[in-house]
């Protein structure tokens, strides 16, 4: 039989959801669509004039909701590594792809929603697919500490945001090889899921928090959420449309979570 | 405290193609049916039921519509002597759970198999002998013909919508069909979907090697088109997002789009989502079911009696379900001997990109149910007794839709991450495109499903066991057909190729595709097959087991056309026999 949902977990699972939305609201802040309508403030009433001015709540890192330094440091100088801007187009971090990889790890996919988490754990082989106890948010700052304890030890006491952009190429080719061994994690396991998270955040629907104004969309052609290319069948030459975002099709001001528990 | 629900003539459990389809021709018989379905409601008005489409990330990456696997997964090995491990995340195929199933997130590409793929064992011993057949290799004939199945392949065909064009009518061969395939007594009910300009491509690559290209079978509906049940499809808008996704526009043949919309206002049928069936109850004797047990939305027990059972699950949970229920005998690898969870076998699948210079393939312009194909080195299509393998498959090429996330080849020898892999993507993105290679996969003795001696689902029952690698016969076969492919690609112009062989072990982190079937096999003889020609279970006779687990072996084609004849075969059996006399059909 299976246990009771107590009032008190389910209160708990309602602030959960609630802090998701505050994030994607933050996350595709550069959406259009999202800045006219968040702007629109509301007009004080003389029933409430305020006394005064008080410090608002705030943290060193007002732009993310699970990362914390020096894990920002990190996350915006691999992602930036992972896939660079260059003249042929946008990088990762240009791209938001950060947030994106934030706003996930805060959210129902971050905390394993939907994964089979129950032990025993064994190492198994490589045909058995993923096997540590790890939820992706446990997982990124285990690992995280770890590299930049591997690059402490390695280069003078840096963090791998401190080492120049060559060396930081070597440790991510390092990790992504199985070459360097972290101190908890297997580096190459998490390196993976940091090169999936990244595509994820680049190539996704900018709802999602990443791929700032559909700038990876651009680039390649993609034409995002449009529906309808039955006169374009057979064709050899380009077919391109300008892409849509799913925003657009939204009629309201904050995106979609892309992990909503569906009861 | 088990609540107790009033008996029905009929419970079916899962709520996909078979379920659906089996109580929909019931209750036309005027009994009464329950559908027990695991997962959620899912409903298709006019569009499917969400207002979030076409997100990549959500449906396609996060398996939105996928089964719960926290609640519910497999544990899987490759051989024996190995401790199985939970799949603790979708790799290698993703069923779906909720009313439609993965009837819900199919490709739609439906076919028939070939009338020599029925007589597989037979087939191969008259024409190359005996000893072609490797010792460890359990291949057996289905105990049923192409010509028995072909008016139920008709009937599911003219249900689902299908779009494709004859090779076959009757015996008189058609131009532009597939040459190999059996007769049929009428064409398609739609006409093919427009040719992709990788397919023109494809098409004269493969005439000029002497090959003969037709346009794959499918359930998107080329026309706006009314189903025998009176159910309407739209035309396909050709949008590029089929697999993984509920079609939009009512215009993907499945479950939920063309036989759920005829039962749900039945009187007589009540469906019940969020209830996870554990087990069959059986009488005293053990001999016949008496209903079945599930857990519902509220976790809850509850029990519903019923006249006669349908176990209509995804391959996986009717295996688990029997073995739960101590229906049959388990099998035992170590002796041969027992039934279910016999001769589990899946799919041999491989790839081929294409890299061109100054082509653009839009691979966006596309969807699920475009593709061209050859049929020449499917089966026994191709002399193989010069070759040291069994089987074959298709070589096609299938345009899935050009979603980012999943579709950005490079070229071989270009680094995953960094400048270099981005300047290959952008120029690969609009210049490649992929041949599939979509291969048979024979039964083994040491392939099999049993249960868990350690993990659990979320209500304390063990989990499904999957124990399987492919055998030597598949690799050596995929490799035969990836060279075809690979002349082809080379053919059609690629001035680059990269080969995704999946050589060596079976991987369950990397997706192939979700063609999972056997373990609970029809046939002739009990000791070799769970359920008997008409998918009756020969120990429990008012039991039934439709699905890809009736497979004894699988051959090179996509599962779902035949599940679902073998349905209205079954079906058919049902009405016309079982319910005037019930007891063993054979």
């Amino acid at each position: 039989m299976k246990k009771k949902v107590s009032r008190r977990s389910f209160v708990q699972i309602a602030s959960a959801a609630s802090l998701g939305v505050a994030s994607a609201a933050t996350a595709v802040s550069a959406n259009d669509l999202v800045e006219k309508k968040v702007s629109q403030e509301t007009p004080a009433t003389t029933n409430n004039t305020a006394i005064g001015d008080i410090p608002i709540a705030s943290s060193e890192s007002n732009s993310y909701l699970f990362f914390i330094e020096p894990e920002i440091a990190f996350i915006e100088a691999a992602v930036d590594r992972l896939i660079p801007p260059d003249n042929i187009g946008p990088g990762a971090l240009g791209l938001d792809v950060a947030y994106y990889i934030d706003g996930q790890l805060e959210s129902a996919y971050g905390n394993g929603e939907r994964m089979y988490l129950e032990g025993p754990f064994g190492a198994g082989t490589e045909t058995q697919g993923y096997q540590l106890p790890l939820r992706p948010s446990e997982f990124y700052r285990i690992a995280i500490a770890d590299i930049n304890n591997y690059c402490s030890s390695n280069f003078q006491g840096k963090s791998f945001a401190e080492l120049n952009i060559d060396t930081q190429e070597q440790v991510l080719s390092g990790l992504e090889k199985g070459e360097i061994f972290l101190t908890t994690v297997p580096g190459e396991v998490f390196f993976g899921l940091l090169l999936q998270n990244t595509i994820e955040g680049y190539f996704s629907d900018p709802v999602h928090g990443g791929n700032r104004d559909m700038g990876s969309w651009k680039m390649i052609g993609f034409p995002g959420a449009r529906a309808d290319f039955r006169a374009d069948v057979g064709k050899s030459e380009p077919v391109i449309y300008p892409p849509v975002s799913l925003a657009k099709l939204l009629d309201r001001p904050i995106a979609l979570r892309s992990e909503e528990t569906e009861k | 405290m088990t609540i107790k629900k009033k008996p029905v003539d009929v419970v079916v459990i899962g709520m996909g193609w078979t379920g659906s389809i089996v109580a929909k021709e019931l209750l036309d018989e005027g009994l009464s049916v329950v559908g027990l379905e695991r997962g959620p409601s899912r409903t298709q008005s006019k569009n499917f039921d969400t207002s979030r489409l076409y997100d990549e990330l959500t449906y396609s990456i996060r398996d939105r519509l996928g089964m719960d696997l926290s609640r519910e997964t497999i544990t899987f090995r490759n051989q024996i002597n190995q401790t199985a491990l939970p799949m603790r995340q979708f790799g290698s195929f993703n069923p779906s759970s909720g009313t439609g199933g993965s009837g819900v997130t199919w490709s739609g590409h439906t076919f028939r198999k070939l009338p020599t793929d029925f007589l597989h064992r037979s087939h191969i011993v008259e024409r190359y002998g005996e000893n072609f057949i490797p010792d460890e290799m359990t291949i057996q004939d289905w105990g049923v013909t192409y010509e028995e199945l072909e008016p139920f392949y008709d009937r599911f065909e003219y249900v689902a919508g299908i779009s494709g064009k004859a090779g076959n009518l009757k015996g008189k061969p058609q131009p532009g069909g597939n040459p190999f395939e059996g007769a049929r007594s009428r064409e398609y009910p739609n006409p093919p979907l427009p040719r992709t300009y990788a397919g023109e491509l494809f098409a004269s690559a493969t005439r000029k090697l002497g090959y003969s290209p037709f346009p794959v079978p499918v359930a998107n509906s080329s026309q706006t088109y009314t189903n025998p049940y009176g159910v309407k499809l739209e035309e396909c808008r050709v949008c590029g997002h089929c697999s993984s996704f509920g079609c939009t526009y009512s215009a993907k043949g499945s479950a939920l789009t063309t036989v759920i919309p005829a039962i749900v206002s039945n009187p007589n049928f009540e469906l019940r989502n969020n209830s996870y069936v554990t087990r069959v109850n059986l009488d005293s004797n053990g001999e016949k079911a008496v209903g079945v047990t599930y857990i519902d939305a509220a976790g809850q027990e509850v029990e519903q009696p019923a006249e006669m059972v349908c176990l209509a699950a995804y391959t996986f949970n009717n295996v688990r379900l029997m073995l739960l229920s101590g229906i049959g005998n388990p099998y035992d690898p170590q002796t041969g001997q027992g039934v279910v969870g016999r001769n589990y076998a899946y799919q041999r699948m491989a790839n081929v990109i294409g890299f061109f210079q100054n082509q653009n393939f839009n691979p966006y312009v596309a969807g699920g149910g475009m593709a061209t194909l050859i049929d020449d080195f499917n089966g026994d299509n191709f002399d193989h007794s010069s070759l040291d393998f069994i089987g074959g498959g298709f070589i096609g090429s299938f345009l899935l839709g050009g979603m980012p996330i999943s579709n950005h080849p490079t070229p071989p020898d270009v680094p995953m991450w960094g400048s270099k892999w981005k300047k290959a993507m952008v120029e690969s993105y609009q210049s490649s495109t992929t041949l599939n290679v979509h291969a048979a996969c024979q039964s083994y003795r040491t392939n099999y499903l049993d249960l868990d001696p350690t993990y659990k689902d979320a209500w304390g029952l063990p989990l499904l066991r999957m124990t399987f690698d492919y055998g030597k016969n598949e690799h050596k076969m995929s490799d035969y057909l990836t060279d075809r492919a690979v002349e082809i690609m080379n053919e059609m112009g690629a001035t680059q190729l990269l080969e995704l062989r999946n050589s060596g072990s079976y991987d369950i982190a990397k997706y192939q595709t979700t063609h999972n079937v056997g373990g609970a096999i029809m046939g002739t003889d009990p000791k070799t097959s769970a359920v008997n020609r008409y998918l009756q279970s020969w120990d429990v006779p008012n039991l039934f087991v439709f699905g890809g687990s009736a497979f004894p072996q699988n051959s090179g084609y996509n599962p779902t056309g035949t599940i679902g004849a073998l349905t209205y075969w079954s079906v058919d059996a049902i009405k016309k026999r079982y319910l005037q006399n019930p007891g063993s059909l054979v």
